[in-house]
Parts: C-alpha cells; structure tokens; sequence
C-alpha cells in the first residue's frame, strides 16, 4: 500500500493502492445496475417483449467481448483513465483525447440522469404520501453533492459503499424473481399470455438494440480503477468478469418478471418496471423493498459514474491534454480532488436543464464509441505486443474473434440509433470531430510529448 | 409547513455545507502544499510489469 515515495525534494503523491475484487464489481455492476430498475424496457416499446430478449442477449454478447477485452488490456496497462491510458499507448494522443471525453461525457451524462431520477423518485413518493409538487431540484443537487463529497475523501469508503447499496438492489432483485415463483410458470407470471411475438418484426429487433445497451451499459468503467487496485491483474479481470456474469443474470431474470406480469405495450413505456411488478403483487414490504433497490441503484450508479469521470479527467490532466491543475492528488484522501470539484456543476446543469432521454442517449453514444475503440484498439495490442513479450494478468480467449464480434454489434448499434436517434448521433459526431481539430491544432502544443508514455514495455514489433 | 418543506430545505443546506467544504478544502490545500508535489503522481504500474518485464510471458 505504498503511495508516497519519498527523497529528497523528489516526494511524490499517488493515488491509493486499496481496491480489491469486490470493490471492482461493485463499482461495474453498481454503474449498471439502475440500467435493470429502468429504461431496459424501453426496448419493448420497440420491438415488443422477444426483441427485448433477444436484445438482452445479443447486447449481453457485445458487452462480453468488451468485458474480454477490457480485462486482458487494462491487467496491463493499470493506470487512472481505463481506456484513455490504454488508447494513450496502444494507438496515440489524438485516439487517447477522444477517448477520454467519451469518458467524461459518457459517465458525466448518466450520473445526471441518475440524480435527476433520484430526485423524482422523491417527488414520486412524496405526491403518493399526499404531498404534490415536490420540488426535486434540492434532492437532485443533494445526491450529486453528497456523492462527490464521498468521493473526495477517498476512493475505499466510496467504492465499499457502492459495493454495499449494489448488493441490496441485486438481492431486491433476487427477491422479486423468487416471489413470483418461477417454478410455477402460468400462476403469477403468465408469459403465454403477455408474449405476443414480434409486433413489428424483425426491424423491432434491430431498433430494440439501442436500448438493449442499458442491460450493461456502464460496466467497462472498472477500468477507470485500475490505478487504485492493490494488484490490478487480478482485480480487473475478476471484478469485472464476475460483474457481467451478475449483470446477465440480473438482466435475465427483470426481462422474466416483467415481462411475464404486464403487456408489452404497457412496459415499453414504463418508468420503473420492477417497482410497477412489485404493485402489481400488491405486496408491501416487497414494494418497499424496490423502492429501496430502486433508490440504491440509481446512488450507485452516480457514485460509479462521479469516480470515473474524476479519473478520465485527471488523467488528461496528469498528462496536459487538459490543463495541469487538474491531475492533483489531495496530499491527505489521495483522491483527485479538482477532477471532482470541476465535473460537479457541470453534473448539476445536466441534470436541471437537459432533457433525460437526450442525456442518455449522449451517454450511450460516448459509450458505444469507447466500445468502437476497443476493437481496434485491442487488436492492435495484440500486433504490436504479441503474447510473450509483456506480462498479462489475463489473456481472453479466441482473439480475434471477440474484436471481429464487437465491431459488428457496434455497426448493428449504431444503425438502431440512426433509425431513433439520428439527429443526436450526428451531432455528437460534430461535436467530436471539432473537439479533434481544437487538440490538434491548440492543446497539443502543450502536452510532454515524452512524459505521456509511462509504460515500461519493450519496444512494439514493427516500429 | 410540512415535514416535506423541511426536507427541501435540509437538501439545499445539506449539499451547500457539502459543496462548500469541498470548495475551502481544495483552496486550502492549494496554499498549503507546494504544486509540484500535488501535481507529482505517476500513471500506475502493476506488480506484474515490475516482474514480466524481467522475466517476460509466463508460458
């Protein structure tokens, strides 16, 4: 657990080695959780309850190889930034710029979205208690202040509590499914009577994509705690490996409950599925209990989202793509306090001022073209590095198959995103390409040029 | 004024206290320490670099 080295006038600060496994999966899983609670459903308004499965499954498969990828590269590469540090050394700056503000938007946007839901969830409960107009706004700015603050003092209470409140949201979960009795199919969940096949056949399928992302959407971000990791080549693959077993059968067992106890054209527009299956039994501390697994996931999933988005940006910082002030460690919480203090009022405009489904359909594409990256980026790892010339914590299998996999689903993505989404896809794309030239042509300038490239690797084959 | 008015309140409080201590805190430490050192952190390295590179891939 070492983190100060000290010399003389040569004392540095790092961020804490602390994080183990579990913190790992708490803090992949705890991102996705919320993901299960609500707007998986969306994808049965698209395409009706099958194409929600197949969705499941299919984006289940995209996710896996990501999971694969993401293991193998950052064993290696185990520095704060995940992808941007592995895009740093693998591709080059300009890759590692773009990458990074995937990052940060991806993960700023939905920890937005998350507090202005666990705002409304108050407003919800308090108009249900007899208290209408509930102004959310204090409870929305009380999550992202209080997240933040918890951060900022140090990334083992934050991740421990994240690991916690992801826990009780899966069980809720758990309960939910066991209470419907699925070993008595026809009795409380009656499937053959809500399954209806494809009502809008198989372009339903493909349009139900899009939002078959929220099954997993998020889980890549364990990366982003590579640095923190006592030893990252173990806890990488293993948290994030076990969380997507977690979130597969998480996203199985919602899609069975809920779409066995309410039509298809009702759940496809519903806000909180689990919590309306919950009612619909009419039990109340079961209800209660959703309440509270619902509460939970969308904190755990802002505080996942606040930890990540503080390393991508640090690590810009760090490396002075962005100014330098921001890659600080605080010399006590060895946490990146700037990082964190900055991204909080642009979290707090996000969440008052922007629409919900723009923010989250922002924060799916920054992801899905972090996930774009990775098959590139990983093959070119594996040409550059073959196996044999630097150590591995984890070597994924069947290479190149998982990049040829993922680069597909990708395409198939982005396609169901233009057929829903067209004008917010091509403008993040804008937005992207000026951000490129701006890095390019100014900030670049300011970047040491050797002192990015941290990695003590032998040379890569070919150059 | 019921107990959900309050709560309201508390919130805003609650997060300004928050905000507000985070926001002392860091100009604090900026006068406190040096900038060197708090710029001073390194992009981490695994155990496992410190013994692969030596050693290489483990077959």
């Amino acid at each position: 657990m070492t983190t100060t080295t000290a010399g003389a006038g040569g004392e540095r600060i790092n961020l804490l080695k602390v994080l183990g496994p579990a913190h790992i999966w708490g803090l992949g899983v705890g991102i996705v959780l919320v993901g299960e609670y609500m707007g998986w459903n969306f994808s049965v308004g698209k395409g009706g309850a099958l194409a929600s499965l197949i969705a499941c499954w299919v984006i289940g498969l995209l996710y896996t190889c990501v999971a694969m990828i993401d293991s193998e590269v950052t064993s290696t590469v185990a520095a704060a930034g995940g992808q941007y540090a592995q895009a740093k050394h693998i591709i080059g700056p300009l890759m590692a710029f773009n990458v990074a503000l995937y990052l940060v938007m991806a993960y700023t946007m939905l920890e937005a979205g998350n507090a202005f839901v666990a705002g409304d969830l108050m407003k919800t409960v308090a108009g249900q208690l007899g208290h209408e107009n509930l102004d959310s706004r204090p409870f929305t700015l009380l999550v992202i202040a209080f997240l933040a603050w918890l951060n900022y003092r140090g990334v083992f209470m934050t991740l421990t509590f994240n690991f916690i409140i992801t826990a009780i949201a899966f069980v809720a979960v758990i309960t939910l499914f066991i209470i419907t009795g699925p070993w008595l199919p026809g009795v409380a969940v009656t499937h053959k009577e809500f399954l209806t096949g494809l009502p809008y056949g198989w372009i339903g399928v493909v349009a139900a994509l899009q939002f078959g992302m929220w099954y997993y959407l998020g889980i890549e971000g364990t990366c982003q705690a590579a640095e923190e990791c006592r030893s990252a080549g173990r806890s990488i693959p293993l948290g994030t490996i076990t969380g997507m077993v977690t979130l597969i059968i998480a996203a199985s067992l919602t899609w069975y409950v809920a779409a066995g106890l309410m039509p298809w054209e009702y759940l496809g527009q519903a806000y909180t599925p689990l919590y309306d299956a919950a009612t619909i039994f009419g039990n109340k501390p079961l209800q209660a209990f959703l309440f509270v697994g619902t509460l939970f996931s969308t904190l755990a999933s802002a505080n996942g989202c606040i930890n990540d988005a503080s390393r991508a940006w640090f690590s810009m910082g760090r490396d002075r793509y962005m100014p330098q002030w921001f890659g600080a460690v605080h010399p006590r919480y060895r946490t990146p306090f700037r990082a964190i203090v900055f991204l909080i009022p642009i979290a707090v405009v996000a969440a008052y001022k922007l629409p919900l489904d723009g923010v989250i359909t922002f924060s799916i594409l920054s992801g899905l073209l972090g996930y774009t990256f990775m098959s590139f980026n990983v093959w070119r790892f594996r040409k550059l590095w073959p196996l044999g010339t630097i150590k591995r914590g984890y070597i994924h299998p069947f290479h190149p198959l998982p990049a040829i996999v993922l680069f597909i689903l990708c395409i198939a993505v982005y396609f169901a995103t233009f057929l829903g989404y067209a004008d917010y896809l091509i403008s993040i794309l804008v937005f992207f390409i000026f951000a490129s030239f701006w890095f390019a042509w100014h900030r670049y300038k300011y970047v040491r040029r050797g002192d990015q490239f941290t990695m003590p690797w032998p040379r890569p084959k070919g150059l | 004024m019921d107990i959900w008015n309050i709560a309201e309140y508390a919130c805003w409080g609650i997060a300004g206290v928050l905000v507000l201590w985070m926001i002392a805190d860091m100009v604090r430490v900026g006068a406190e320490y040096d900038e060197a050192l708090l710029l001073s952190s390194r992009e981490g390295a695994d155990e496992l670099l410190e013994r692969g590179n030596a050693t290489g891939e483990a077959k």
